[in-house]
């Protein structure tokens, strides 16, 4: 099976949150394995963080499986900031 | 980074007087009974605005003066408290007390706070509910408003820096992000303050399934641990935005042991100040303010000649074009002028003719940059009738018109005092008191009309009023007094009108702080002098007085009129110029000490020689042949030989003084057209010169 | 480097507000109240805004309330400048949608390091 991959943009921001959150659903009912390219972040928050421990979630639930994919530094720094690193699994 | 401040103070200064003024407009024209609520928030925002910039640009000393007339004017748009005619007077005083401190502080003195004080008490009394009728405040804000860590705090804990550190629980309220509020800032704003020593646990249960998720929602919660002994403060100031949309519990971390259980919310504390004065309110103190307001020389924003102006867009757009035409111009006869030979002559003077009009043009457009309506000097006299007519225990009104009519900005600034004087002057001497106007059968009512309007290049300023007019006798007989006149001389009405313009002069009964010191008409002409304007008095007995005052537009530009003696050119200021007239059959008599003096209609007029007077080394026309000027200076005419009469034109006056040195009896000069320098005459300084002393004289004091 | 929108009737607060950021590298408008500052907002978008409250036209809790209108602006951190120390300009503020405050009087420092808050 192939899998999808999922590039972040630049500024994922709360300003584009329903966007993101449309494309994940997208992507959840597709059935594939998905990778998440985080590497052309630059700014990210809490309403995206958010999303992708959602995306997180609902593919555990579905046994699939979800990668993230080099994720720059604004987005370490952010979700060490956020305590979310144990729980994304990235770190 | 350090920002000077002192670049904005001027900014702040204008805008400042600018927001007074308003504030006493609208507190003068207030109708008690029907109060506009526009006013009381225009008002409230002027004192708003210079309460806020006082405090930012350090000007402590007024800030807490500010503050209190704030507060009250808030009330009274909040609707809390009533605006009565007593608080309206205290308002005012405020204002006038406000343009002194500013012009104290703008002067770089400092600001004499006694009025503001008590002001200020008086205000404290009223706003803590010591005069009747009005609702206690329960305003506790401090004076120095300056708190940016939240005082509000919904833990009981100190709120010094305590122990080892900080325990935090921050759970948002799902719609904390629709502000614009972000946790990842404020964690990196922790981060900072905690310089790194901090741990973050972040709870997602209450985070719905991807689906079921608003995007825009915050659903997550952390604990956070600061590990260092910051300043609880710092930690407020994380947080002070978000209290209303987030649950945040900060407790001192103790040793090792966390408190888990958050203490219970307890209201927030806002510090009352203790300075609201009991103090009796003074009864004297409202006709302190309004002495000492009228001792003070008439305040007014104009004296301070700011070195700044407010340009409309629409005027520099104006200009913009015109610079552009004339770049059109100046391109075209630059092309022209590269293969130019006489067949092309009619474009080059089409091009002239275009670079003329153009030049015009753009010279109207500049000098309309400095001009301004005149509404800015007149908007203080409002006031100034309503506080001296009370004075004076006279009924006054103000009926202005032409407040929109334009001038030079430093014309308009110099013309202010003289306006003043004469206004007050009509009022003191001119309107009678009520009892006596009634009884001649007029309104209880005087009227002082202040018009303005443009005319053949000049601005005419008139005031009016409907009272007594000037008292003959009284003038007479004061001149006479002060040995401006003798008894036995004969003046024509207007002569009579025009004694009041002489130095010393004075009918009041005692020098009153109002016109009748004595300094106040000839300093008045003098000064509309120096603007190179004229003022004349027109005066109908019973009926009323008119003073008109005429004025150039524009300082830097002279409406001139060429003479020639020899081969040098001067030019006389229009404006002061009576008539020329040539001498053949006229008489010229001897008068001891003068050399000649002409006969011009009832009045004799001394002739001046130009070419004697300024030791002019150049051929000379004979007396016979010669043209004689007659101007006018300081009410006295004097007639100035010259050859010949050349053209009228606008100058532009250029410094003496500044290219060459101070001259006297020249007041500038100017290049003409064809290159040469011309000088303009100063009449006041060409008559000192020549010795003629102003003094009046009449046929009966010739020597047939 | 941001681009950011100055809004206050008293010009001397503007020039010091747009001279200090400038100063800071950030690019400033400015609007002189609420009316304007939209007719600004409307046809660019800024990444913060600063308004006076009492102004007016249009105040700024108004200005705030139809800020949040446009879309392009729901989530633009916007602080009001105050110079009330008591609470109620700032829940009203916050109730209009404004994402915090600065109380005023300030000095250029202070003004940097709240800005900070939002643009970091």
């Amino acid at each position: 099976m192939d899998a999808e991959t999922l590039s972040l943009e630049g500024k994922s921001t709360i300003i584009r949150a329903e966007e993101l959150h449309a494309k994940m659903e997208e992507l959840l009912m597709g059935g594939v394995d998905v990778s998440v390219d985080l590497s052309a972040v630059e700014q990210i928050d809490t309403s995206a963080l958010q999303l992708l421990l959602g995306f997180q979630r609902a593919f555990k639930e579905q046994d699939r499986k979800l990668q993230w994919v080099k994720p720059s530094e604004t987005v370490l720094s952010a979700v060490k900031l956020t305590g979310l690193g144990p729980v994304l699994g990235m770190s | 980074m350090s920002v000077d401040l002192s670049q904005f103070h001027q900014v702040f200064f204008e805008e400042s007087y600018e927001g007074l003024d308003a504030m006493e407009n609208g507190l003068l024209n207030m109708d008690m009974d029907d109060i506009d609520s526009e006013v009381i928030n225009t008002i409230f925002r002027s004192a708003h605005s210079i309460k806020g910039g006082a405090g930012t640009f350090g000007f402590n000393q007024i800030t807490g003066f500010t503050h209190v007339v704030e507060t009250v004017l808030d009330e009274i748009r909040g609707g809390d408290r009533k605006m009565d005619q007593s608080l309206l007077d205290i308002l005012l005083a405020s204002v006038d007390c406000l343009r002194g401190l500013l012009q104290d502080l703008q002067s770089g003195d400092e600001p004499e706070m006694d009025t503001a004080n008590e002001l200020k008490a008086k205000f404290e009394a009223i706003l803590s509910g010591q005069t009747e009728g009005s609702a206690p405040s329960s305003n506790g804000a401090s004076d120095s408003g300056n708190s940016q860590s939240g005082n509000e705090d919904q833990n009981g804990s100190t709120p010094d820096g305590g122990g080892e550190g900080w325990f935090i629980r921050f759970i948002p309220e799902p719609q904390l992000l629709q502000s614009g509020n972000e946790p990842v800032r404020m964690f990196r704003q922790l981060e900072e303050v905690s310089e790194g020593k901090m741990d973050v646990k972040v709870f997602h249960d209450k985070m719905p399934t991807l689906s079921a998720m608003n995007p825009e929602h915050c659903y997550l919660s952390w604990e956070i641990t600061i590990k260092k002994n910051v300043d609880r403060a710092q930690i407020d100031e994380v947080f002070e935005w978000v209290i209303d949309d987030a649950e945040v519990h900060i407790e001192p971390l103790v040793g090792t042991t966390l408190t888990e259980e958050p203490a219970p919310a307890s209201p927030a504390e806002v510090e009352k100040p203790s300075d609201l004065v009991t103090s009796a309110a003074k009864e004297k103190v409202p006709e302190k303010a309004d002495t000492k307001a009228a001792k003070k020389p008439p305040s007014s924003p104009q004296t301070q000649e700011s070195s700044s102006i407010r340009v409309s867009i629409d005027k520099v757009d104006s200009l913009i074009n015109m610079v552009g035409e004339l770049v059109i111009t100046q391109s075209m006869l630059g092309q022209l002028g590269q293969n130019f030979d006489i067949s092309r002559i009619q474009r080059l003077q089409e091009g002239l003719a275009q670079l003329e009009h153009n030049t015009r043009e753009l010279q109207e457009s500049v000098m309309k940059i400095r001009m301004m309506p005149i509404s800015f000097v007149f908007s203080r006299f409002p006031r100034l009738v309503r506080d001296t007519s009370r004075i004076l225990n006279k009924k006054i009104e103000l009926v202005m018109s032409g407040e929109s009519t334009e001038l030079d900005k430093t014309v308009m600034e110099k013309i202010g005092d003289p306006l003043v004087h004469l206004i007050r002057n009509s009022m003191d001497h001119g309107i009678e008191t009520p009892d006596k106007r009634v009884a001649n059968g007029k309104s209880e009512t005087g009227t002082v009309k202040l018009t303005a309007y443009h005319q053949s290049g000049n601005i005419v300023i008139e005031i009016k009023d409907d009272g007594a007019g000037l008292n003959k006798e009284k003038i007479l007989s004061k001149a006479i007094e002060n040995g401006l006149i003798t008894e036995d001389q004969t003046l024509t009405d207007e002569q009579v009108h025009d004694l009041i313009f002489q130095p010393g002069f004075s009918t009041a009964d005692q020098v009153s702080d109002l016109s009748g010191r004595g300094v106040g008409m000839d300093v008045v002409r003098r000064n509309i002098s120096a603007l190179n304007g004229t003022v004349e008095v027109e005066s109908f007995p019973g009926k009323g007085s008119s003073f008109i005052i005429r004025l150039p537009l524009t300082l830097a530009i002279l409406d001139g009129q060429l003479v020639s003696v020899g081969d040098q050119t001067f030019i006389f200021p229009l404006v002061s110029i009576v008539e020329s007239i040539q001498l053949e059959g006229r008489d010229l008599n001897n008068v001891g000490g003068y050399s000649d003096v002409l006969l011009l209609r009832d009045e004799y007029v001394p002739i001046i020689p130009l070419s004697g007077t300024f030791n002019l080394n150049v051929e000379s026309k004979t007396l016979e042949e010669s043209i004689i000027v007659v101007v006018e200076t300081e009410g006295e005419k004097i007639g100035v030989v010259v050859d010949e009469l050349m053209g009228q034109q606008q100058v532009v006056i250029k410094s003496l003084e500044e290219n060459y040195k101070r001259i006297e009896g020249i007041s500038g000069a100017t290049i003409l057209g064809d290159g040469t320098v011309a000088l303009i005459i100063d009449i006041s300084g060409l008559a000192k010169m020549a010795g003629v002393s102003i003094k009046h004289l009449d046929a009966s004091t010739i020597a047939a | 480097m941001a681009k950011i929108l100055a809004v206050d009737d008293s010009a001397s607060m503007r020039q010091m507000v747009t001279f200090t950021l400038k100063g800071a590298g950030h690019e400033v408008l400015e609007a002189s109240d609420g009316v304007q500052a939209l007719g600004i907002a409307k046809t660019q978008p800024m990444d913060l805004v600063l308004s006076d409250v009492n102004m007016p036209n249009m105040d700024g809790i108004e200005l705030c309330r139809n800020l949040r209108q446009l879309p392009s602006y729901k989530f633009t951190p916007i602080l009001m400048l105050t110079t009330e120390s008591a609470g109620d300009k700032k829940t009203e503020g916050k109730a209009a949608g404004a994402t915090g405050w600065i109380v005023k009087p300030f000095n250029p420092d202070q003004l940097l390091t709240t800005i900070k808050k939002v643009l970091g």
